[in-house]
């Protein structure tokens, strides 16, 4: 592993109203240069956990070393350091959109024809330049989320932490986000913590992974490792269409490890050095002309989010 | 530095100009409160005729109330026109500080700032300066209106511009006490509710000292409005000496006290 950036220890959270653990005793390092993903359900404490890396809850015991430096005793060292993107900068509401970047480059200490430069960059990149003098409180929510991007991204800071990024984002500007943060991190080494929903789109960028319920941390390490741990099956994925000529039941049913998602979508999981063969048995069993969809698909990040806590498969399944 | 090659090749410029680990640099802070208070400027500058009509409205209304019941000649008309400069100032400072920061500690907006390397005396000063600045033009439209409806032979000398940001200063110290002790918007307003009476008509602000009632006349000497208007009618009267002096020192240790309690205060992390 690399010199880590950030060095959690026994990291616990426990609120004084309501006496909730939000954190309990987590641990991890990460390295720089790393891609970093945070998935769990709501509530699970993963905002917890990033506030406290930004120095805006004190934790209730264990220790954060940011480069080396224990940043619980010196939280002010960190915006030097780290970008945090939690929510749109809505305090600023009668700023112009290029202000909002702009003065959030000057605090972070940039010379000002640099600010204006960099302004100016993130406003095509992030595809904001045609309302940058539009006012903050006249712009969209997905405008805003963008804005909040931009004002985190300008500074060039080398340790970025981003909260729920693409939430509220059309899937063209997801797209545009996922591809910005890839090329930041491999032009300048960014070190990038993300916390998302959006596991999916995430699986792209990611490095490793963690995933936190309750508190807790329920699984670490690269979206190949926890994809083994979970399921190392390959998943036929078949869309009958509505009026056909037989029962999909009896064609499915000598596969024995099946799924009926409903009547016209089933799962068929096999291993994987079985593929080939299944593959054509399914395939010469059925005419393409009753086919809706046909998919054969590994382990996604997303099968090892829902099927890692309880709580989350409930959720989604 | 522990970063990699690769990284510091791109940001090692940058990060020599970070002023050490420990302290923000002096010519940092001056910058921070100069651009800060920009912000804050631009960031009322939908809203700012609401500023001076909050601030304004009720002072001008009073003075015009106590002119048609009590006539231009009444023995108080000094008193009548600072009191009502100092309204201003309660209302256009210490009230809209408390209930700004109330609301930006209620909303979690102080976040913002939190996650930027700028200190909290700095965003403190800056807020404290943008309520002064805006409680400016309601201070000096009750003064020339009060000294033209009661006649008032009152010098407008520069130094009122010193005494205007002093109170201002004093006021929005104390108001921004009020916003980050109370737990929310609503109960930061209850409060200035409660302390905004207390401040204008329990000290010799509208009425002198010696028409106050007995216990009155020795709490008032707490109160930073006792002096405030004591500097204000001072100034007004073109009389700049010792006691006009003293009232100005005991204005700025009201500010001091006030920003050192609320940088002390305030803390960015949730516990």
């Amino acid at each position: 592993m690399k010199n880590p950036v950030y060095q959690i220890e026994n990291l616990t959270k426990i609120y004084k109203t309501g006496s909730l653990t939000a954190n309990d005793h987590i641990s991890l390092e990460i390295p720089q240069g790393e891609v970093f993903g945070i998935f769990g359900p709501n509530g699970a404490g993963k905002t917890t956990l990033v506030r406290q890396m930004v120095g805006l809850i004190k934790p209730t015991s264990g220790s954060i070393h940011l480069d080396g430096v224990d940043v619980i005793r010196n939280p002010q060292i960190i915006p030097y350091y780290v970008a945090y993107f939690a929510q749109a900068p809505w305090i600023l509401w009668s700023l112009k959109v290029w202000e909002v970047i702009y003065f959030t480059g000057i605090f972070r200490g940039m010379p000002k024809t640099e600010a204006k430069d960099q302004t100016e960059k993130l406003l095509n990149d992030l595809g904001l330049a045609h309302i940058r003098d539009r006012l903050m409180e006249r712009i969209s929510g997905g405008e805003s989320k963008l804005l909040g991007i931009a004002a985190a991204l300008i500074g060039n800071r080398p340790i970025l932490i981003l909260d729920e990024p693409t939430n509220e984002l059309d899937p063209i500007n997801r797209i545009k986000i996922w591809n910005l943060l890839a090329r930041l991190r491999q032009e300048n080494g960014t070190t990038i913590i993300l916390v998302t929903h959006n596991v999916l789109e995430a699986e792209q960028v990611v490095d490793r992974v963690m995933i936190i319920d309750k508190g807790k941390i329920i699984a670490l390490g690269t979206p190949g490792e926890l994809k083994a741990k979970v399921d190392d099956r390959v998943r036929i994925e078949i869309k009958f269409k509505p009026r056909r000529p037989f029962d999909p039941l009896e064609l499915i049913k000598p596969f024995k490890d099946y799924k009926k998602i409903n009547p016209d979508k089933w799962q068929i999981f096999i291993p994987k050095s079985q593929v080939s063969s299944v593959y054509n048995q399914v395939m010469s069993n059925i005419n393409l002309d009753d086919l809706d969809d046909f998919r054969l698909m590994t382990t996604s990040l997303e099968d090892v989010y829902i099927r890692m806590g309880g709580i989350i498969a409930d959720e989604f399944q | 530095m522990n970063f990699n090659e690769k990284f510091l090749e791109v940001q090692e410029p940058f990060f020599k100009k970070i002023p050490g680990r420990r302290r923000q640099t002096f010519t940092k802070h001056v910058r921070d409160i100069l651009y800060l208070t920009w912000t804050q400027m631009l960031n009322v500058r939908t809203g700012w005729v609401w500023y001076f009509f909050l601030s304004s409205f009720i002072p001008l209304l009073t003075l015009f109330f106590m002119f048609l019941v009590l006539g231009y000649q009444i023995q108080w008309a000094i008193y009548v026109v600072t009191g009502n400069v100092v309204f201003a100032v309660v209302l256009g400072s210490l009230n809209t500080l408390a209930e700004q920061m109330g609301w930006m500690k209620q909303n979690r907006f102080f976040e913002h700032f939190a996650a930027l390397p700028i200190s909290k005396i700095s965003l403190l000063i800056a807020l404290v300066t943008r309520c002064t600045l805006f409680s400016f033009p309601a201070m000096l439209a009750v003064l020339v209106i009060g000294k033209l409806l009661f006649k008032l032979p009152i010098v407008l000398h520069p130094v009122l511009i010193l005494v205007f940001t002093l109170s201002g200063f004093a006021l929005s110290g104390i108001g921004a006490v009020i916003g980050i002790t109370s737990t929310n918007s609503n109960r930061a307003n209850i409060a200035t509710r409660v302390v905004f009476p207390i401040l204008v008509f329990t000290a010799p602000v509208l009425i002198p000292l010696e028409n106050l009632p007995v216990v009155l006349r020795y709490t008032s000497v707490v109160l930073p409005t006792t002096y405030i208007a004591n500097a204000f009618r001072a100034a007004l009267s073109g009389d700049l000496g010792g006691p006009f002096l003293l009232n100005m020192g005991i204005i700025a240790l009201y500010t001091l006290a006030s920003l050192y309690f609320v940088a002390r205060k305030v803390d960015w992390r949730v516990d």
